[in-house]
């Protein structure tokens, strides 16, 4: 009897309670998904690729890697020097600047600002990119669409 | 230059795991944690981030495919022996406490796994996992037990044959197959969004192949384990066929939507478990498996880790309620159903800290989560994370939990009573068996009951995957069978006592001061050179001991018709001339003394041998002079004497504080056989101490 009991409590009971978990959570918003790959499909590239002087940017047709996690992300640029980028994400909007150990951007700082469209197909990124601390950097707006997803199986 | 990049790259995974492995061990840690560690020191945790260009030459990404797929290739024949090593007589004759515990085990921390998602969804995870997935994918990564490194503890810790080590083994391994189980729902139902197959489909295609693989599949597989049987092995022709099988099961449940990791570990598990056929497959497939491919899954693992996403205060609160709902769920889940069942305090806390290990198995079901982008890299991380702290804190919170010692006390039992003389048998080689218990016999006095213990200590060496010895008690001790068969046709009693140990001469201590052993006698199996001549851990107890010591080389297996004790004075001379007394009384044999007198080379003092009470039972000394006692001995000895005994004393180049090469003498330049023994004077052990300490100090 006693261990009925305890198979009721211990077992039972959470049991009920992933129900009520499952079906609480089915209401829950979580961040917009920007991970995976995006390809720069922009005809400003050329204006991205002299972006700063001594800084590469990936070029058009070039990839851009997001990982995300959440409302963070580390977007990785596929230029000369593979430049990490610290992002954050909030709503339909994506902001990044490096990591603190980008030391190649010390004094000068990427920085780039997207909103995400989800209405175009495949979906897209537009936002800008600029250089903080360079006067003769521009800032220029840049276009990225969703690369063909890969898929384990 | 592919192949060499992925030469080089095993070549640096193997070498970082069998060193920090090493390390691990060296803190009585299990190898495969030390390995999983250096897994995530090759990533960009570590190496990526103190050489970033060192990790760049030699991982770079374009290589990491071949290194992912002979990963894979190895996460392949790992399930496959863990499900080998599933055996469902495991889990009989444990009764509801079995079955309560592993139900809450798996329940408890999958609700509070799918609780935390709740928290954790709106943070870590993206709109392109459904909630459902997420949760129930967390309550699974939440539940998972590491079966093969807790049966590796278990072993370890000599808890296998105590209750709470059969409960725990049992939950564990209804715990694996529940797990599995649930994970391959949730792989079906986060490809079900993706995939082609619905998710119907994948269910249902699953359960007609489990259901397959249950009946015409064990039957086939039965014919497998027949043919092993008749052959006494298992063949090359039917390694391949298994090999075949398994690729034919990992291909089938991978093409229904699951995981080709499932198929792996149900043809594991529905293996026949003939002894020819698993004991032979796991031979082959252990060793590779184990050396050679997890080490290459755990450095790709690594490789994907970064531990610098669990960044800024943020993250590390996220990374301590996971830690606080992994252990929260396993550990106090387990130990309350346990304690509910019918275990102590103690045991069931074992059982959920030994419950609360996740280990590589852990990793086995984030990689799948990860790659399926059920959870995030940063969850990711602190998830390996969590794997790694709950299955290394297993051990020091189960030393502080349930002792060593006092598992070792009760295993060994109480000591028995002061009025028969206890004698503990050290065997090491189960051929010394019959020579060290008949001695032993020998040894004890005619005029008191009695009781042997034969020993045998299983040296924790090298990490075996999937290693649980079946339940049996010390009777069954391979090592040990020799030596009571030998005792049994004697006609006397041996008591056998067997366990895994780290340390052979603090045990082989700890059971002679818990057996209140008068005597511990031991085997001389060392060749006889150098400085070790006894062998270290003869040469402790014979240091250290509070019994008398006897270490025994037999050069012959026949009875003692004649024996000679050597005899220059001291306690250890005196010693061995009351063995020869013992000799003389239990056996009937002659026993001759040698009091070598004219020299004072090693001479120790003390208060000389009842010499006339000896003689009454027919030990008594013949007085020769000699400048060097040890000529004069083996002089002797080579009369035809069939054992020859002997004080561990500097007379005899037997210094207990040297050992020095001197002491071979009397083996190597005579037939008999020699019995070094060493008296009990606890101011001589004090004695030895002080003077290794200065020993020690002096090399220092």
């Amino acid at each position: 009897m006693k261990t009925i009991l305890v198979y009721m409590v211990l077992v039972g009971v959470p049991l009920l309670g992933l129900l009520g978990i499952l079906r609480a959570g089915e209401r829950m918003v979580p961040p917009r998904h920007v991970g995976g790959a995006w390809e720069i499909a922009d005809s400003s590239a050329t204006g991205l690729q002299s972006l700063c002087p001594g800084l590469g940017f990936p070029g058009m047709g070039a990839a851009i890697d997001v990982s995300q996690s959440g409302t963070r992300a580390r977007v990785v640029l596929n230029d000369s020097l593979a430049t990490p980028l610290d992002a954050r994400i909030e709503g339909l909007m994506l902001t990044a600047r490096p990591e603190r150990e980008a030391g190649a951007y010390a004094g000068r700082e990427l920085r780039l600002a997207a909103a995400l469209d989800t209405l175009a197909d495949p979906m897209a990124l537009r936002g800008t990119v600029s250089v903080a601390g360079c006067d003769a950097c521009p800032t220029v707006p840049f276009h990225a669409v969703r690369a063909a997803p890969t898929g384990t199986r | 230059m592919h192949l060499l990049t992925l030469l080089v790259q095993v070549a640096v995974v193997l070498v970082a795991a069998r060193a920090v492995g090493l390390v691990f061990r060296r803190f009585h840690q299990p190898q495969v944690v030390g390995e999983m560690v250096a897994g995530i020191l090759l990533g960009p945790s570590l190496l990526g981030w103190v050489a970033p260009g060192l990790s760049a030459w030699i991982f770079p990404p374009e290589s990491l495919g071949s290194l992912g797929v002979l990963s894979q290739v190895g996460l392949i024949l790992f399930m496959f022996l863990v499900g080998l090593e599933f055996d469902t007589r495991l889990l009989r004759g444990h009764g509801h406490t079995a079955v309560v515990t592993s139900h809450v085990s798996i329940v408890v921390p999958f609700f509070l796994g799918a609780a935390l998602a709740l928290f954790l969804y709106p943070r870590l995870s993206d709109s392109s996992v459904g909630f459902t997935g997420f949760a129930l994918f967390m309550g699974a990564a939440m539940s998972v037990t590491a079966f093969p490194v807790l049966a590796r503890i278990l072993t370890e810790r000599n808890l296998m044959r105590t209750r709470v080590g059969a409960v725990t083994i049992a939950c564990a391994a209804v715990d694996d197959v529940t797990a599995w189980s649930i994970l391959a729902v949730v792989v079906a139902v986060v490809r079900a969004g993706s995939a082609e197959v619905p998710l119907w489909l994948t269910l249902a295609g699953t359960a007609v192949y489990v259901g397959l693989m249950l009946t015409v599949g064990r039957r086939v597989l039965g014919w497998l384990g027949s043919f092993a049987r008749n052959r006494g092995r298992v063949t090359q022709d039917l390694l391949a066929a298994v090999l075949l099988f398994l690729l034919a099961s990992a291909w089938t449940t991978e093409w229904l939507g699951i995981h080709a990791l499932f198929g792996a570990f149900l043809l594991g598990a529905v293996m026949p478990r003939d002894h020819a056929l698993v004991h032979g497959l796991t031979e082959k497939l252990e060793d590779v498996t184990v050396v050679f491919f997890l080490p290459l899954f755990f450095a790709y693992t690594g490789l994907r880790t970064r531990i610098g996403l669990v960044d800024g205060t943020e993250m590390w609160l996220y990374f301590g309620l996971v830690m606080l709902v992994a252990v929260a769920g396993k550990f106090g889940g387990s130990t309350l159903a346990a304690r509910a069942s019918g275990l102590g305090w103690r045991e069931a806390g074992a059982l959920g800290v030994l419950m609360n290990t996740r280990g590589l198995m852990e990793l086995v079901i984030l990689t799948i989560g990860l790659e399926l982008g059920v959870i995030s890299p940063a969850l990711f991380a602190m998830m390996v994370l969590m794997a790694l702290a709950t299955t290394f804190m297993t051990t020091p919170l189960l030393e502080l939990i349930y002792p060593s010692r006092l598992i070792r006390r009760e295993a060994v039992g109480a000591a028995d009573g002061p009025e028969a003389h206890t004698t503990l048998v050290s065997i090491s080689l189960p051929s010394s068996g019959p020579g060290l218990v008949r001695t032993a016999a020998a040894l004890s006095p005619a005029s008191r009951e009695r009781r042997i213990y034969a020993l045998h200590l299983d040296r924790v060496a090298e990490q075996r995957l999937v290693e649980i010895p079946p339940e049996r008690g010390p009777e069954r001790e391979a090592a040990l069978i020799p030596a009571l068969d030998a005792a049994e046709a004697a006609g006397f009693e041996v008591r056998p006592l067997s366990f895994a140990s780290r340390a052979p001469a603090r045990d082989i201590l700890e059971v002679a001061h818990e057996k209140g052993a008068e005597l511990v006698v031991m085997g001389w199996h060392k060749p006889v050179i150098g400085r070790g001549i006894l062998g270290g851990t003869v040469h402790e107890v014979m240091r250290t001991a509070r019994a008398e010591v006897a270490v025994y080389l037999e050069r012959h297996p026949r009875a003692w018709r004649r024996v000679l004790v050597l005899y220059h004075g001291g306690l250890h001379d005196r010693a061995a001339v009351e063995m020869g007394r013992r000799i003389a009384r239990r056996e009937g044999v002659e026993v001759d003394v040698l009091r070598v007198e004219g020299s004072e080379a090693g001479r120790e003092t003390g208060p000389e041998p009842g010499w006339a009470a000896l003689a009454a039972d027919g030990v008594g000394p013949r007085t020769v002079s000699a400048d060097f006692p040890e000529d004069a001995a083996v002089e002797e000895a080579r009369r035809g004497y069939d054992l020859v005994v002997v004080g561990a004393s500097g007379a005899w180049g037997l210094e207990l504080s040297a050992f020095g090469p001197g002491g071979a003498r009397l083996a190597r330049e005579t037939g008999a056989s020699l019995l070094i023994v060493r008296g009990f004077a606890p101011a001589e052990v004090a004695r030895l101490r002080r003077e290794e300490k200065v020993e020690e100090a002096g090399a220092a």
